[in-house]
C-alpha cells in the first residue's frame, strides 16, 4: 500500500518534472545539482568498494571449493575432516552479498565525510588479495578520496547556502505565516509597504484592524513587521496566487499604493475580479489614470499630488481646523480621531433620542454631528434629536470608544426600557 | 475668508512639479492670486491652461534676485515645492530673510527636514506621504468623515465653522466642571475638545472633567453658537439658583 502509494507519487512527480521542461528548470538549481553529484558519489563509493569486498569473499570462497575437492577425493573420510566438509558447505551456501553491500556503505560514507575510522578492506581483505589488486585498490581509493572530497566540498557550501539563504526556512515561516492569513476575516490587504502605505498600515493596526501588506520590492521596515496584526505577505509568485494566498475572497477592502501606474492598473483589476465586493482605493500615478482605475474597478482613485495639493491649500483657507486635526493625528499619546458611526437599517436605537441613550456618560463620545442620508449636516443635535436609518454619527473617540458607542446603539431598546422604567 | 479676501492674498509657488501644478490649481479654485517661480520653461508653459491668471517668472528660485523679482517682499504666501529637502530648507530661509511677515509652506519628505523647515520658518511642512496615508485610511475606514472635513475646510459659504472659545480670564466659570456649566444643555454646543492652557489637548472631555481661565473649548458651530456659550461662560455664579437664572436669559 505504502510503496504504491509512493510509486504514484514519484510517477506525478516525474510527469510533472518532464513536461514542460522540468528537468531543465530542476537542474538550473543549485542544489539540485549538489544533490544529484553527491547521490553519483555515493553509488560509485559503494561500487568500487563492493568490487574489493567481494574481490576477498571470491577468494575465500574459491579456497574454500578447492579445499572441498581435496576432501571429497578422500576415500574414507575421518570424523574431523566429515565436520569440515560440513563446515564448508554451510560458509559455502551462505549469502554474503548483503554484508558486503553495508560493509562498502560503510566504507563510503566514512571515506568521503573524512571521519576514517579503519580501512576495513585494508585489514581483513588484503591478505586475500594479489598484489595486482592490492595495486588497484590504492589507486582506487586514492582517486576516489580526492574526487569525493572536492564533491562533498561544493555539496557542502551549496548546501550551507541553501540555509543561510534560508529557502527553508522561509519556506516553513510562509506556510505558518499563511496559516494565520487563512483564519483571517473582513481584514484590508494592502499593496505597497513602504512610504504612503506605511502611514496606512498604522492607521488600520491603530483601530485594531488586522492588514496584510504584499510589496513587489521594498520590505517593511523591521518596527512595522513586528506589529501585532500585520502579516506580511513577500511577493514571489504570480499576483493571482498572492491575492489569494492573502485571502481575498475574505478581506473587506483593498489598498494599492505601488509606485508605477500598471502594477497598481493591474492588481486593481486581479483584486476586482477575484472579490466583487471589496472596496478598493487606488493610488494613480497621475491624474489621467483615475478614470482607468474607475474602469478596472476601484471604489475611489487619488492621485498622490493632488492630496499634497489640497492639504498645502487647506491650511491657508482654514488654518484652525487643520492645526486642530494635525494636532490630533500626531498626538501619540491620546490615539483619537474624528470617527464615524453609521445607524444602520434594523438598529435598535432608531427612533430614540440621544439623550435617551444617554451616549455620552456610557461611551464617552460626544457627537458633535450627524450626517443625514442626503449628506445634509446637523451640527451639534441637542438631546432632543432623534436618530434615523442612515444617520451617520460623528465625533472625536478612540478606537475603544468608538466600539463602546457601537455597543450601546445596538443594544438601544435595553436601555430605553430602563429610562422608561 | 471671503472670496474677495482671497484674491488680495498673494502667493508665490516655487517648483512646478506635479504637486506645484496641484497648488496653483487649488489655488486658483479658491480665487487667490498668484505667480510661479521655475527654471524650467516648459514647466512654466503648462501655466498656460489657466488663462494668464498667473504670474509667471522663470529663474532660479534659490537665488534671492529670482525671488526678489518674483516679489517676493510684497508677497503673503510662499509654496516651497522643491523636489528634494535641501532646496526646500534654503529656499524657506531665504524667502524669510527677505520678507519676515511671509507664511511660507513646505513639503518635506523627511520627518527631520520638517523640524528644520519649521526651525527656518515655515508655518507648515506636508509630508507627502502622511498626506496620501491619512487620505487613504480615512477613505477607507471613514469616508463620510471625509466628506465632513472638506466640506467644513473647502466650502466657501458654510454656516458651521471650528470654534475656539477661549474661557476669559476672571470668568466666574472657571473651575467648573463641564457637566456642571451644561453647555449642551443650555446652548446645544457640544465640546469636542480642550486645550489647555499648557497646549496639551483632553479630547471628548468627560462631564467630570474641570476647566480653567485660559482653556479653549473647541467645537463646531456658528458664530451665535460661539457667542451663546461666551455669554454663559461670562455668566455670574450663583450656585444655588445658577440655573434658573440662566434659563431666563436664554429664553428671551
Amino acid at each position: 500500500m505504502f510503496i504504491w502509494k509512493i510509486r504514484r507519487r514519484s510517477r506525478h512527480i516525474l510527469r510533472k518534472l518532464t513536461r514542460g521542461g522540468g528537468f531543465a528548470v530542476f537542474f538550473s538549481s543549485k542544489i539540485a545539482v549538489a544533490l544529484t553529484l553527491f547521490v553519483l558519489v555515493m553509488t560509485t563509493g559503494v561500487t568500487g568498494f563492493l568490487i574489493f569486498t567481494s574481490h576477498k569473499t571470491d577468494v575465500v570462497k574459491s579456497n574454500l571449493t578447492n579445499r572441498l575437492e581435496e576432501l571429497q577425493a578422500v576415500d574414507i573420510p575421518t570424523e574431523e575432516e566429515i565436520s569440515e566438509k560440513a563446515q564448508i558447505e554451510m560458509m559455502l551456501d551462505e549469502d554474503t552479498f548483503l554484508g558486503e553491500v553495508l560493509l562498502a556503505g560503510y566504507m563510503t560514507s566514512i571515506t568521503i565525510t573524512t571521519v576514517g575510522f579503519d580501512d576495513v578492506v585494508r585489514d581483513y581483505a588484503y591478505e586475500f588479495m594479489s598484489e595486482k589488486w592490492r595495486r588497484a585498490y590504492n589507486i582506487w581509493v586514492t582517486l576516489f578520496v580526492i574526487i569525493a572530497y572536492m564533491v562533498i566540498l561544493y555539496v557542502n557550501a551549496n548546501f550551507v547556502a541553501y540555509l543561510v539563504g534560508s529557502r527553508l526556512a522561509e519556506t516553513m515561516k510562509r506556510r505558518s505565516l499563511l496559516k494565520a492569513v487563512s483564519r483571517l476575516n473582513d481584514h484590508y490587504i494592502i499593496c505597497g509597504c513602504t512610504g504612503a502605505g506605511t502611514v496606512v498600515i498604522n492607521e488600520f493596526l491603530r483601530v485594531g484592524i488586522p492588514v496584510v501588506g504584499i510589496d513587489t520590492d521594498d520590505y517593511p521596515s523591521p518596527d512595522l513587521r513586528k506589529r501585532k496584526g500585520f502579516y506580511y505577505l513577500p511577493q514571489d509568485r504570480s499576483d493571482e496566487i498572492m491575492l489569494n494566498d492573502a485571502g481575498i475572497h475574505r478581506a473587506k477592502g483593498f489598498v494599492t499604493v505601488l509606485p508605477d501606474a500598471s502594477s497598481n492598473l493591474y492588481l486593481t483589476l486581479s483584486a476586482h475580479l477575484q472579490n466583487d465586493n471589496l472596496r478598493i482605493i487606488s493610488r494613480a500615478v497621475g491624474s489621467e489614470n483615475e478614470s482607468k482605475l474607475a474602469l478596472v474597478g476601484a471604489d475611489s482613485s487619488f492621485t498622490p499630488s493632488v492630496a499634497v495639493g489640497k492639504n498645502l491649500v487647506a491650511d491657508l483657507l482654514n488654518q484652525d481646523t487643520m492645526d486642530f486635526l494635525e494636532r490630533m493625528i500626531g498626538d501619540q499619546e491620546q490615539n483619537c480621531r474624528m470617527e464615524e458611526y453609521t445607524v444602520q437599517k434594523g438598529c435598535p436605537s432608531i427612533g430614540a433620542t440621544l439623550g435617551e441613550l444617554d451616549l455620552g456618560r456610557i461611551s464617552g463620545a460626544r457627537i458633535f454631528a450627524v450626517m443625514k442620508v442626503d449628506r445634509d449636516i446637523v451640527y451639534n443635535p441637542g438631546y432632543g434629536y432623534t436618530l434615523e436609518e442612515g444617520d451617520i454619527l460623528l465625533a472625536i473617540e478612540s478606537p475603544e470608544q468608538l466600539q463602546a458607542l457601537a455597543r450601546v446603539l445596538e443594544r438601544g431598546k435595553r436601555i430605553r426600557m430602563r429610562k422608561s422604567r | 475668508m471671503t472670496a474677495s479676501g482671497n484674491s488680495q492674498t498673494k502667493c508665490i509657488v516655487c517648483g512646478l512639479g506635479e504637486t506645484g501644478i496641484c497648488v496653483v490649481r487649488e489655488l486658483l479654485d479658491h480665487e487667490f492670486s498668484v505667480s510661479v517661480i521655475d527654471r524650467d520653461p516648459e514647466a512654466l508653459e503648462r501655466m498656460q491652461e489657466f488663462k494668464q491668471n498667473v504670474a509667471v517668472t522663470e529663474g532660479n528660485c534659490l537665488l534671492d534676485s529670482t525671488l526678489q523679482d518674483a516679489g517676493v517682499p510684497d508677497a503673503d504666501v510662499l509654496y516651497s515645492i522643491l523636489p528634494d529637502d535641501r532646496s526646500n530648507v534654503f529656499l524657506s530661509l531665504s524667502a524669510r530673510r527677505i520678507n519676515p511677515q511671509l507664511r511660507i509652506y513646505s513639503i518635506a519628505s523627511d520627518p527631520s527636514a520638517e523640524k528644520k523647515l519649521e526651525l527656518v520658518g515655515a508655518r507648515k511642512t506636508v509630508n507627502p506621504n502622511n498626506a496620501e496615508g491619512f487620505r487613504i485610511s480615512n477613505e477607507m475606514l471613514r469616508p463620510n468623515v471625509v466628506v465632513f472635513l472638506d466640506q467644513i475646510v473647502y466650502a466657501r459659504h458654510n454656516a458651521a465653522r471650528y470654534l475656539n472659545i477661549r474661557i476669559p480670564e476672571g470668568s466666574p466659570s472657571a473651575g467648573l466642571s463641564l457637566s456642571r456649566l451644561e453647555i449642551q444643555k443650555i446652548t446645544g454646543v457640544v465640546i469636542i475638545a480642550v486645550r489647555r492652557i499648557d497646549r496639551s489637548m483632553v479630547y471628548s472631555p468627560s462631564g467630570d472633567f474641570r476647566t480653567n481661565e485660559g482653556d479653549s473649548l473647541i467645537a463646531f458651530g456658528t458664530k451665535e453658537d460661539s457667542d451663546a456659550v461666551l455669554k454663559l461662560l461670562s455668566l455670574e455664579q450663583d450656585r444655588k439658583h445658577r440655573w434658573k437664572g440662566v434659563r431666563n436669559v436664554f429664553r428671551k
